[in-house]
């Protein structure tokens, strides 16, 4: 690995700016995000490879990154002790031949680490693009969410025991009129009462968090786990986008 | 009512049967008590809460099938499964479902699903007997199905860890990164062009 140059795909734009000026900075190596069935194909059938940089940060944000609360960022076990994550937002694509002589130290190493890597890889690729209606439609409920999974309450540890938050519409996110659903999908063994309040109590509680709202009409929520859900029920719904709620900035 | 729905499941459980199913008896008699007038009386009560629930576990039905199964919309359902009452006649329906589910079942929700919707000839599928009300008719019919797949898929627990999504608790504490400032100058580099 070691430094190496990284040049930024923005042309700067200077008094006597000229076509060959770019932005170059040094970075302290890069992750490879090629997948390895694509990386031993030949330079002529698949002659790209995908990088992300490598970027030093504090402890705090490494830990940040371990416990999945920095998507841009992706934990690589491997220099982990140099205090190194991959910064996802600056994706680049070169050819194999430019980094076929590079030192390589492996990243990840057992199944389970790939298998994570992955996962953060997706998580940043394959958020669902929400209607921007949706997104304010949704925004009580999300800040409901974020304002008390931490308490030491019945609501508390009924948002700590959710897998997941899934939404469906129906006909379509484009219609005039969308009936939405929203799956509230249990942990496996989570508990039926919390302090004596049902999942139906709380169900009921985050749905009328939302606002009234022509275009989005009847919303429903469901209690759910991954037994009770059929595959076209998980296949016709989307995860909430529950991030972007709070920012370093 | 009540006494021909006992000698049809006679029927059924014969030594004689030609289906070859083993019923629980005492999920019928569970189904018979249900027609007592008695049953007139749960409206305003939860117990469907539990039936359904199970009925869901049993047969994995999706909750537009349940739907179709009692003949009301998804949205009802929906209403039920949150603690809404349900009607007798509903009531009653989803008991009888319920216990002739439990003296058909495969062993585990999949199978279930898929022999719930195996044809036979005349292009009958057991979920139709089981919405036109026809119990004993659907026992029998379930107990002719064989499914492709008896056997739930068991991961090992660290692996069903591993595929789960990341939890909301840990996403609503998610922090966008800000854009970064890069400590560089513009200068010039030889760029190829092709």
């Amino acid at each position: 690995m070691g430094d190496r140059e990284f040049i930024t795909l923005a042309r700067v734009m200077i008094d006597d700016v000229e076509e060959d000026d770019w932005v170059a900075s040094k970075v302290a190596g890069f992750v490879i995000l090629t997948q390895t069935c694509d990386l031993v194909r030949t330079c002529a059938l698949r002659p790209f490879v995908e990088l992300a940089p490598l970027i030093q940060v504090k402890q705090e944000i490494l830990e940040d990154v371990i416990g999945w609360r920095r998507p841009g960022y992706a934990f690589i076990p491997g220099v982990a002790d140099k205090k190194l994550v991959a910064d996802l937002d600056r994706v680049m694509t070169v050819q194999k031949v430019v980094i076929a002589d590079w030192d390589r130290i492996r990243g990840l190493q057992s199944d389970d680490e790939v298998r994570a890597f992955q996962r953060v890889l997706a998580r940043k690729r394959q958020r669902f693009a929400f209607p921007d209606e949706f997104t304010e439609f949704v925004k009580p409920l999300q800040k409901r969410i974020k304002e008390k999974h931490g308490k030491e309450s019945s609501e508390g540890e009924a948002l700590r025991a959710l897998a997941e938050i899934r939404v469906a519409a129906a006909p379509s996110w484009n219609s005039d009129h969308v009936d939405l659903t929203f799956y509230f999908v249990r942990q496996e063994g989570s508990p039926e009462k919390f302090i004596g309040h049902t999942w139906a109590k709380w169900c009921d509680d985050w749905m009328k968090r939302l606002p009234i709202c022509k275009h989005f009409t009847n919303p429903e929520g469901l209690i759910v786990d991954y037994h009770s859900m059929s595959a076209a029920e998980y296949l016709q719904s989307d995860a909430l986008d529950l991030e972007r709620l709070s920012s370093s900035e | 009512m009540g006494f021909i729905f006992v000698s049809l499941i006679s029927a059924a459980v014969s030594p004689g049967s030609s289906a070859g199913i083993i019923v629980d008896p005492a999920a019928f008699r569970f189904a018979e008590s249900k027609t007592d007038a008695g049953l007139a009386e749960s409206r305003n009560t939860k117990k469907h809460l539990h039936s359904l629930a199970v009925l869901r576990q049993l047969t994995g039905l999706t909750w537009d099938q349940i739907g179709k199964l009692f003949g009301v919309s998804r949205r009802a359902v929906h209403f039920w499964a949150n603690g809404k009452t349900m009607t007798a006649p509903h009531h009653e329906h989803l008991e009888r479902s319920l216990s002739s589910m439990k003296a058909a079942d495969k062993g585990n929700a999949p199978a279930n699903r898929q022999s719930l919707f195996v044809t036979d000839k005349n292009g009958v599928a057991p979920f139709d007997l089981l919405v036109q009300k026809h119990y004993v008719e659907f026992v029998t019919a379930m107990g002719t199905c064989k499914p492709q797949k008896s056997t739930p898929i068991r991961l090992a627990t660290i692996v069903s860890k591993e595929r789960l999504p990341i939890e909301p608790t840990i996403l609503v504490d998610a922090i966008e990164e800000p854009v970064q400032s890069i400590d560089a100058t513009a200068r010039r580099v030889r760029v190829h062009r092709i």
